[in-house]
């Protein structure tokens, strides 16, 4: 009877709002919760990746930067502490993490550049000597110059660096050869550059053939 | 008159014809003939204005002064006295013939050619005769045939007259008529036919034979109207199987115009045959006759005597007739060859057809004097001086009588008779100083009987004995007690005298008849005079009503009258005025002839009434159409203001229904069409009634502004009052001792109406009062839900008016009127509530034998009728209407799961309804939108099914259309609506939820709790200490 | 109606109905009215007054302070013939009303009448001129219904017949005249008179009956109710009008009473 179906059916009604309510909610939750599972797993990322840095590669701890990813962690604690994700908190974790990987990318700079700059600078300048290894190191060491969280990278430069170490070290370089080294990579090596130990060394390892003298093209 | 001697005498003296009366009789009845014409030629209609009486003619021309050769017709009209005067001529030439002369007297007997031949052969003169062949002969014709033979036989003469017709005669046809005449003379049909009576064969048998029906003045001859041929006998004739030659001559003789024309010529061809076939079938032969005469001449001559012959009836010799004038014309004079012939002088009564048809052209320049008798032979005081003849002649002894004649008849010796009854009657002067006293006539009822009685044509002398004088004695003398017995009309009755007579006279018979005595033998008027010491009452002297026993009554006294001058008799109603009430004295309005004619021929007509007790008044014309106005009209209007319907208790509705109806007020007794409430006896007193109304009609215009108007308006008012408490009852009652009841059945009616239209739509009958009853306003609502059975009642109940016609009896019933000129309505209120609380009580119930269904009054059977067609459909509409609402409230109860469903659980309803909506709307269900205004009214809606509920185990059909007359149906139709549409929107509800619940999935959704993110927060621990091992390190 | 001026309003039977109502008990005026005219009935104007006033006028009810009450005999309104033969004892109280003078002038005309309209409402002024007294169509109109219920005459269409037999008998009965026995004409004349002085003329010198109420005599003796004689030589006459297919004798010498 309709009198009564009429009850039923609302209550009916209202029951698929509810779950529907529920569906979306979970749909929701999902999502939130896969935002925040997402953002943890780059946080897992990156942490593992300073801490490879800071532990492994010692750069310099930005001691922020590992206070607000600290921080960041308790926010993220702190979403879920209801039992289910908080969208809002899960957003401003994320706006926090991007906060962060902006800082850390502006670190890095400073710091990759400390790290290997002079090495760097030294393989480019032995890269005519032997190409093929310093192409490995810096193939190695390079791609870490952009920040990410890929600790892997970082695995491989350090590699790339003590490579590139090794390298120069094999090589004996001392600062004057590297500086003629640099200067001839530049083109800017004169022959006043050819100090007696430059010389020495250029005879040493053979690399008398390697290198050519051109004259400096006067600009008219 | 003598009473002794008429009674034995009568027989004898009173006979039409004249020829079986004694001779002395005849003689003594006889009244001298004066107004006789004598002409030399034949003319139908003479104008010479010298007349003669009979003496002179006698003495000029019948007693032959100069002894002279002639032959005298003597003609007229039938039963003008032709025979009479010629039997007059021979008994008064009897008495004072020469001696030498020898009379032969041809009586008229039964004027057939057997009878005369048998009169020839008794004269002496004629068994002298020498020729005893022609004598036999003669004898054996006068013998008797057998009548169908002699009949036969005259038939198949003329066939074979015309079989063997060599066109030797004067009008001839073609052989192939001839032949196809003779076939068809041979049809078995056609010889029927013609042989029947009153056919040609017959009338030309009477001549020949004796005892015969056929009047004697027929001719017998073939007439064109005997050839006609009708279709009827067309048809006869060919389904008899005719031979083609009769059937042919029967289709020409079809009446058209080509038909007539050949009918006349077949009768006149076939009448000249008719001569030949007399005498064959009667055994004589033409020359037989001529013979005969010639040889009694010359007998006769031998003897030295002269002859005289009177025929009284030429016709009695058809057959024969050439001969015997050839024998008569033929003077004694002049050459001839053989014997000597007699002087004869001939004297032949013939009619004025036969002269014309039957005498040929030489016959009739033969003839040597024509007298004419004209029909107004008689005038006024031969007539009177007739009828005291015969009265004498009747009181007279035969021997008296033949005393007298035997010597010489002379009238100076006129035997009159004793009066023995008839002192103080009339008397009638004859010649020579005598007188004869009238008893039992007056001078005035003979002409009243002359005038009034005798049909025209037949004022002759013949009837006058007939229809006049031998009923008359006849009735005085053996039944004087009851005289004047016989049926006469009175015309014009003297409604004064009529009055006066039956207001003194109890006995109608009586009255009646004394009514006639003073009307006929008198002058009719209620007045008395004295003259010479004599007491006249309506001009009859006093004595005359003691001789019959009738009483002496008060009349009004007035101057004796100068004596009348003698008038030529007319014939009717040109009599002297005996009721001329339209010319009363010191009165200046003249009521125009005509309509004093119409009233007269209306009195005749109910004066036959009052004496036939029947009447037939369905014509709208003519006396018949007087009388009809008056009882359809005249009357009943006066009687419908007249009557205060009102105050005798009768509604004015129900008068004016009678009024209306096809039932008369008042009929006439023995009327014969149209039925009456009340019937007006055959009475004189009634008769005078309606004259009164008519003549309140013809003569007032409608008003009673005409000459003794005051006598009729007395008349009336008085009968009114008369008939008042009968008419009313009448008017009451549907039948005897029963009152109209005919309102209640229209209350009814109405009440039912009222219900089923739902113009009252409570549940019981306990408010519905008067003015439910007589001020119910109609139900605006255009439409409505009940059942077919329901508005197909209401339809029926339309159709024609009826429902409008029935509610205006009721609202007219009760209605004290004014003559109806107002519209207002007063109300009796008793009786009011005397006939709605009977209905109301008995719950709209009649019972079948209270009934009045078939009342005589259609207007009142109306009601009943038209009860009748909403009782007869009531129940089916009660079923229908309750099995409709049944359902309906049964669905809503099924709806509503309960059969309680009031204003709180509509209002429910109507929540739920919203909530199911505003949660279809949320949760996204797509559901049509019902809309719930239907519903608005709960009130109502709750009334409703109350209302249905309330009757479902009810079988009384009253009580269940009561219950419905609200229409509930209608109220609960847009909840129901309402309910079927939701329950649709509810289940495409439930479909759509059950579709959506499906896809949402079944998963569990009950996972909440910290199990959640365990991992996570795990992670998240150790990243922490990783990095707070970083800050520390 | 009868006190003045007539109404056509206050009719008999309306007058007779009310008593029968007022008869069952005293009623208050509105709620008589309302029986019979009730208000639902929507009629335009109320006659309930008019012919309350006619029956007050005839005695036939009392009113006090508003409640209706029969002031007579419940014998008396019977029935209608007898509420009529009690109006018709009364009628002298009402002589120099216009119903009075218009019936006695009515008679007064005799057969006189017939010549005139015979639709009498248009004989106001005639009437006016008889009585002296303004006399109107609605006037004569009003007069017709109670001169054929008291019996003066018949009606026919608009028309009066005067025929005073019914009248007449009641004002026999009125005046307990005893039956069979022979009363000279002056002693019945003298008996009836105080009441039918409306249509007898008493006063004059030719002891005539005019032609109404030889009418109604006439009447009363054609049913046997009367029974008129002439005894010769007697001093003590009068006249009915002349009638004569009636009778020619016109005088009356004696009067029974059957």
């Amino acid at each position: 009877m309709i009198f009564e179906d009429l009850v039923k059916t609302t209550k009916d009604m209202q029951d698929l709002q509810r779950r529907a309510a529920i569906k979306k909610n979970k749909d929701l939750q999902e999502a939130t919760d896969e935002k925040y599972r997402l953002l943890l797993t780059q946080i897992n990322k990156f942490v593992a990746t300073i801490e490879y840095l800071y532990t492994v590669a010692k750069i310099e701890k930005n001691k922020e930067i590992i206070s607000s990813t600290i921080e960041l962690l308790t926010l993220l604690e702190l979403a879920v502490e209801s039992g289910f994700a908080i969208q809002d908190n899960v957003s401003i974790a994320e706006t926090s993490y991007k906060n962060i990987q902006g800082e850390m990318k502006k670190d890095w700079q400073k710091q990759y550049s400390n790290l290997t700059s002079s090495t760097v600078s030294t393989l480019e300048a032995i890269k005519g000597i032997d190409a093929e290894s310093v192409s490995n190191c810096l193939r190695k060491i390079q791609p870490a110059e952009i920040w990410d969280t890929n600790v892997k990278k970082y695995q491989t430069m350090n590699t790339g660096l003590n490579e590139a170490d090794q390298l120069i070290a094999s090589l004996g370089l001392d600062d004057g050869i590297i500086s003629f080294l640099q200067n001839t990579n530049a083109g800017r090596a004169t022959l006043k550059d050819l100090d007696d130990k430059v010389l020495a060394w250029i005879r040493d390892e053979q690399l008398e053939s390697k290198i050519r003298i051109s004259f400096v093209k006067k600009l008219g | 008159m003598n009473s002794e001697v008429a009674k034995e005498r009568i027989s004898y003296v009173a006979r039409p014809d004249s020829i079986t009366s004694s001779e002395g009789d005849f003689l003594a009845t006889h009244v001298a003939v004066n107004k006789l014409r004598v002409l030399d030629k034949f003319d139908i209609s003479p104008s010479e204005k010298k007349t003669f009486s009979e003496e002179d003619i006698f003495k000029k021309y019948i007693s032959n002064p100069e002894d002279m050769h002639q032959f005298i017709a003597v003609y007229g009209q039938s039963g003008t006295g032709k025979s009479h005067l010629i039997r007059w001529f021979e008994a008064r030439y009897e008495q004072s013939k020469p001696k030498d002369e020898v009379i032969l007297f041809i009586r008229r007997s039964d004027n057939t050619l057997k009878g005369t031949i048998r009169q020839l052969l008794e004269k002496p003169e004629v068994q002298g005769i020498s020729n005893k062949d022609v004598y036999e002969r003669l004898l054996k014709a006068s013998l008797s045939v057998d009548e169908n033979k002699l009949k036969d036989m005259i038939y198949h003469n003329f066939i074979i007259e015309i079989h063997n017709d060599q066109d030797e005669q004067d009008i001839k046809i073609t052989n192939v008529k001839r032949k196809r005449l003779e076939a068809f003379l041979n049809n078995e049909v056609v010889h029927d036919y013609l042989m029947g009576e009153k056919g040609p064969i017959e009338r030309i048998y009477s001549k020949i034979a004796e005892h015969t029906l056929v009047d004697r003045d027929t001719v017998a001859k073939f007439k064109k109207e005997d050839f006609i041929v009708t279709a009827e006998l067309a048809d006869s004739i060919y389904s008899a199987g005719a031979d083609p030659k009769a059937e042919k001559m029967a289709r020409e003789l079809m009446a058209d115009e080509s038909g007539i024309e050949d009918a006349k010529k077949i009768a006149d061809y076939l009448n000249q045959f008719v001569s030949e076939v007399i005498q064959r079938c009667a055994g004589i032969e033409p020359g037989d006759f001529k013979q005969i005469f010639m040889d009694i001449r010359k007998e006769l001559y031998r003897l030295d005597k002269k002859l005289t012959i009177f025929i009284e009836d030429v016709t009695s010799f058809t057959g024969v007739d050439t001969a015997i004038l050839d024998a008569l014309l033929e003077a004694h004079t002049g050459k001839r060859d053989g014997e000597k012939l007699c002087r004869i002088s001939s004297v032949v009564g013939t009619t004025n057809s036969y002269l014309q048809d039957n005498f040929k052209d030489n016959h009739k320049d033969r003839i040597t004097k024509y007298i004419y008798i004209p029909s107004d032979v008689l005038d006024e005081n031969g007539l009177y001086e007739f009828v005291a003849r015969y009265v004498n002649t009747m009181s007279l002894s035969e021997d008296v009588i033949s005393d007298w004649a035997a010597g010489h008849a002379n009238p100076e010796d006129y035997p009159i008779h004793d009066v023995i009854e008839g002192k103080n009657w009339e008397y009638i002067d004859i010649s020579h100083e005598k007188k004869i006293n009238i008893y039992p006539f007056t001078k005035r009822s003979i002409l009243y009987f002359y005038q009034n009685v005798l049909e025209k044509g037949h004022q002759t002398p013949r009837y006058i004995i007939r229809d006049i004088i031998e009923p008359v004695v006849r009735d005085a003398i053996f039944n004087k007690s009851n005289f004047p017995s016989i049926d006469v009309k009175i015309v014009n009755v003297n409604t004064t005298l009529s009055f006066r007579i039956h207001s003194q006279i109890r006995n109608e018979s009586s009255a009646d008849r004394l009514l006639k005595f003073m009307s006929v033998w008198g002058n009719g008027a209620p007045d008395q005079y004295e003259k010479d010491g004599k007491t006249y009452i309506s001009a009859i002297q006093k004595e005359l009503f003691d001789d019959f026993g009738f009483p002496i009554l008060n009349m009004d006294v007035i101057q004796a009258p100068t004596p009348e001058s003698v008038n030529p008799i007319n014939s009717v109603n040109t009599v002297s005025p005996v009721n001329n009430e339209a010319h009363t004295e010191g009165n200046d309005q003249i009521v125009p002839d005509a309509k004093i004619k119409k009233l007269n021929e209306a009195n005749t007509l109910l004066t036959k009434w009052t004496n036939d007790h029947v009447i037939d008044i369905s014509a709208t014309v003519g006396a018949a159409g007087t009388v009809h106005s008056a009882v359809y009209d005249e009357m009943p209007d006066y009687l419908y203001t007249a009557i205060n319907w009102q105050a005798e208790g009768i509604s004015m509705d129900n008068a004016k229904k009678v009024k209306d109806s096809s039932v008369l007020f008042i009929a006439l007794e023995g009327q014969t069409k149209k039925e009456g409430l009340y019937t007006l006896p055959a009475t004189w007193n009634n008769l005078n009634i309606l004259l009164a109304f008519i003549r309140w009609k013809e003569y007032g215009n409608k008003s009673w502004n005409y000459p003794d108007a005051d006598f009729d308006a007395y008349l009336i008012t008085t009968w009114t009052e008369s008939i008042r408490k009968e008419l009313v009852k009448k008017v009451s009652e549907y039948k005897d001792g029963e009152e109209s009841r005919y309102i209640e059945a229209a209350v009814t009616a109405e009440m039912y109406r009222i219900i089923l239209a739902g113009e009252f739509r409570e549940k019981s009958l306990k408010n519905f009062n008067g003015q439910t009853l007589l001020a119910s306003k109609p139900n605006k609502l255009a439409n409505n839900s009940h059942s077919t059975e329901w508005r197909s009642l209401l339809n029926v109940m339309s159709q024609k008016g009826a429902d409008v016609n029935n509610q205006q009896t009721v609202r007219r019933y009760f209605n004290i009127g004014q003559g109806g000129a107002s519209s207002n309505v007063v109300l009796d209120s008793l009786l009011l509530s005397k006939v709605f609380g009977k209905v109301k009580r008995n719950k709209l119930v009649i019972a079948e034998d209270e009934k009045q269904s078939d009342d005589k009054i259609k207007q009142r059977r109306d009601a009943y009728a038209f009860l009748n067609d909403i009782e007869e459909r009531l129940d089916n509409v009660a079923k229908a209407e309750l099995s409709a609402g049944r359902e309906q409230i049964q669905r809503i109860y099924d709806a509503f799961g309960d059969d309680e469903v009031g204003e709180e659980e509509l209002s429910i309803f109507t929540e739920r309804v919203n909530k199911f909506y505003e949660e279809a709307n949320k949760s996204q269900v797509n559901v049509k939108e019902v809309p719930l205004d239907g519903i608005k009214k709960r009130d109502q809606i709750k009334k409703a099914i109350s209302d249905i509920a309330s009757v479902l185990d009810e079988d009384d059909s009253l009580t269940i259309i009561m219950a419905f007359s609200g229409d509930p149906i209608k109220t609960l139709k847009p909840l129901v609506e309402i309910i079927e549409n939701l329950e649709k929107e509810v289940e495409k509800a439930n479909n759509i939820v059950t579709t959506k619940k499906a896809s949402l999935g079944t998963d569990g959704f009950e996972d909440t709790g910290e199990d959640r993110y365990s991992e996570e927060l795990k992670s998240i621990q150790t990243n922490k200490q990783k990095l707070e091992g970083m800050v520390n390190a | 109606m009868f006190k003045d001026k007539m109404v056509t309003t206050a009719i008999p039977e309306r007058i007779f109905a009310l008593c029968k109502i007022v008869e069952k008990g005293p009623i208050v005026s509105y709620e008589l009215k309302e029986k019979m005219e009730p208000e639902y009935l929507e009629n335009g104007s109320v006659y309930f007054n008019d012919y309350k006033n006619a029956a007050l006028e005839l005695g036939l009810i009392s009113i006090s302070d508003d409640l209706i009450s029969l002031a007579v005999d419940a014998k008396v309104i019977k029935n209608i013939e007898c509420m009529r033969t009690y109006i018709n004892s009364r009628l002298e109280m009402f002589n120099t009303g216009q119903f009075y003078l218009v019936t006695k002038a009515y008679f007064e005309k005799g057969s006189d009448i017939f010549k005139e309209d015979k639709n009498i409402a248009n004989l106001g002024p005639l009437f006016t001129q008889m009585t002296n007294y303004p006399v109107d169509a609605v006037a004569m109109r009003s007069w017709r219904f109670w001169a054929q219920f008291l019996g003066f005459g018949y009606l026919q269409e608009m028309f009066i017949i005067p025929n005073a037999c019914v009248f007449l008998w009641d004002t026999i009965c009125n005046a307990s005249l005893e039956k069979e026995r022979m009363y000279s004409v002056s002693e019945f004349v003298n008996a009836i008179t105080p009441m039918s002085n409306i249509i007898i003329d008493s006063d004059t010198a030719n002891r005539t009956f005019n032609y109404g109420v030889s009418n109604g005599l006439r009447a009363l003796q054609d049913v046997g109710k009367i029974k008129m004689d002439h005894i010769l030589d007697q001093k003590d006459t009068w006249t009915l009008y002349q009638l004569k297919a009636y009778s020619n004798d016109s005088t009356i010498t004696h009067i029974s009473i059957m």
